[in-house]
């Protein structure tokens, strides 16, 4: 092939650009997913393959799966919904007060990333338990929140918050205050210049945060066993059910729980993602 | 709709930004606030329109005290530098938008504001781009679209803060025309801030200088061009050169040399005089009040040529030639002064 040729088909893929090293990136790119990414999930639905259709549909069709998948996503869903909200008031609140303290806060938003999930998981259970110090309270409202679905939804809430947080946080610093300036000599109440004018823009970044969150709660282990119970039909998670399906050297059923749970992860990120793009096409015009 | 401010003073954490700040606009008319960087005349710009809190002092919208009037209620238009414009609507919808949020008993029906976005479109020469995001727009547009929006709520007074600043020369040009040519059309009473004098002394009725959160002048580009009232105002407005002089015998001298230039009447000493460019004469050797020196540099602007005359005291003068002059650096010149300004030593 002649050199031009080459360059030819070269740039179909990738414009001129200051910066060297394209093949040898896109290469150690394509490497890096394969083996990290597609390989693994490759093998998991190959193993899965070897339960046939009618295996598969056993599986998913067992009342204590459906109710376990139940409870991962819909809880998941829940909590990534309440941290996209807070989420947004806490990076709002990070950026645009100077309060003592400040900092601090700033520091522990990310602490549930850096926690082992099992410590989180231990504090969490011991808080929450009918003797801990918010459980016990709650227990005099008549409201039990340790090894119930709203135990679980706390542990979800508490892993998924550094991400609504940090995701929308970059945009806030970003917004120009002579836009919501201009809205207001334009006569708009403060709530009109909120929702019309500073909201809009964010909203690719808060549903990236939610699907962040809510990806994040889906595969969350540690933190929620044990504040969950684990109670068959009413606080066991998707992953627990799997750990418990391996340990009784029941391959098969694990597997075929996982591959499921991949498919509808799949599936909300990649609706989560066209929401987004939508939404970017709709509201974030730069 | 008359314009004025009282006594206005406002401090920053650690600084004055302005400094018993009196002003009055009149109706229709077309007003600059010109001054250098830290001279506080966007804070000026920002306090008529309430986008801050004056420390004392007080401003009227005709008879109306506004001081405490919030900005949604003000009826201000506001247009900034760097245009602030809505990015996730439509240009249409930018300049909907103050009619839009009002409440219902005062939004006029949905057919009358696609018609007066039309009109708008048509009034910034943009009738085509209704649709597009500002995004797909160039800074020209995107400043004629932002001032649409400003002039869409029907203000009482239309607030421009350096709205050309961020445009290259020849756009900034352009727009200053079409501003002057809406402002005929429009009659809209309108302060701008700016810190270019060409664009101030070519756009404006009346010209207000700020130095330092103070009013150093006000008046027509005429007035302050042709009498400054401080040496601030004549060094900003124009080039100028700077010459200690001495007064002896009702005249002015420099260097030994008696100035034809006439002293203030009165018992008046007097240190510096203020030489424009184009008030220097070049003359033959030998005239008594000439003032020998070298040419340093010839330089060529858009408007005209410039000698940088190096006096024999060392002080630098700047002199206007004319195009064809055959002059050279490092010729010998003689310059008679046939203008200049004092002021009275404070």
């Amino acid at each position: 092939m002649s050199v031009r040729g080459k360059s030819q088909t070269r740039s179909r893929f990738r414009r001129p650009s200051a910066i060297p090293g394209f093949p040898l990136a896109f290469g150690y790119t394509l490497t890096y997913l394969g083996l990290i990414v597609l390989i693994p999930l490759g093998a998991l639905v190959l193993r899965a393959s070897s339960l046939g259709m009618m295996g598969l549909s056993g599986v998913i069709s067992d009342e204590r799966v459906l109710s376990a998948l139940r409870i991962s996503f819909g809880l998941s869903f829940a909590a990534a919904l309440l941290n996209a909200i807070f989420g947004l008031v806490v990076a709002w609140v990070l950026v645009r007060y100077d309060f003592p303290g400040r900092k601090l806060v700033h520091a522990a938003v990310d602490l549930p990333f850096a926690l082992p999930t099992a410590v989180a998981g231990i504090a969490l259970a011991a808080l929450y338990a009918p003797n801990g110090w918010i459980g016990q309270p709650l227990a005099a409202w008549g409201i039990k929140a340790a090894y119930t679905p709203l135990g679980i939804f706390i542990a979800l809430v508490f892993v998924g918050l550094p991400f609504a947080v940090r995701t929308v946080e970059p945009l806030i610093v970003e917004i120009d205050r002579e836009i919501e300036e201009v809205s207001a000599t334009l006569g708009a109440t403060r709530a009109q210049t909120l929702w019309r004018v500073v909201l809009p823009p964010l909203t690719p970044a808060i549903l990236t945060g939610f699907a962040l969150a809510f990806a994040r709660a889906v595969g969350e282990y540690g933190s929620v066993i044990f504040i969950a119970g684990n109670i068959p039909y009413v606080s066991e998670i998707a992953p627990i059910l799997i750990v418990i399906r391996l340990e009784e050297f029941n391959y098969a059923g694990a597997t075929g729980i996982a591959v499921v749970m991949l498919a509808i992860s799949f599936a909300t990120l990649l609706v989560i993602n066209l929401i987004q793009s939508w939404s970017r096409r709709r509201f974030g015009y730069v | 709709m008359d314009i004025r401010v009282d006594h206005l003073s406002k401090g920053f954490a650690d600084t004055a930004a302005l400094k018993d700040v009196c002003l009055s606009v009149r109706s229709g008319e077309l007003m600059a606030l010109l001054g250098p960087s830290g001279s506080g005349k966007t804070t000026l710009l920002r306090v008529i329109a309430g986008l801050e809190m004056p420390d004392e002092g007080r401003v009227f919208f005709g008879e109306e005290d506004a001081t405490h009037v919030p900005v949604q209620k003000r009826g201000v238009g506001f247009v900034f530098q760097h245009y602030a414009l809505f990015r996730h609507m439509t240009v249409a919808q930018n300049i909907g938008y103050g009619l839009r949020v009002r409440t219902r008993s005062k939004r006029p029906p949905s057919s009358d504001i696609e018609a007066r976005i039309r009109n708008l479109l048509a009034l910034v020469q943009l009738e085509d781009l209704g649709a597009r995001y500002p995004g797909q727009l160039s800074g020209g547009q995107r400043q004629r679209v932002a001032l649409a929006r400003a002039l869409a709520v029907e203000p009482r007074v239309l607030l421009l803060d350096e709205p050309f600043g961020a445009l290259d020369a020849k756009v900034r040009k352009d727009l200053r025309r079409w501003l002057r040519e809406i402002h005929e059309h429009t009659g809209q009473t309108t302060i701008f801030v700016t810190h270019d004098q060409d664009e101030a002394l070519e756009l404006a009725d009346r010209v207000t200088i700020l130095k330092e959160g103070g009013v150093e002048q006000t008046g027509t580009p005429e007035e302050v061009h042709e009498d400054p009232a401080t040496p601030f105002v004549m060094s900003f407005i124009g080039d100028t050169t700077c010459l200690p002089v001495s007064t002896r015998d009702g005249a002015l001298w420099y260097d030994g040399t008696r100035l034809s230039v006439a002293a203030p009447a009165g018992d008046v000493q007097v240190t510096e005089l203020y030489v424009r460019p184009w008030d220097l004469a070049f003359v033959k050797e030998g005239e008594p009040d000439a003032l020998a020196g070298t040419v340093a540099a010839i330089r060529r602007s858009a408007g005209g040529r410039r000698a940088s005359v190096r006096l024999s005291s060392g002080q630098m003068l700047e002199a206007e030639i004319s195009t064809d002059s055959l002059l050279n650096a490092q010729d010998i010149v003689f310059l008679r002064i046939l203008r200049g300004k004092v002021f009275r030593d404070t």
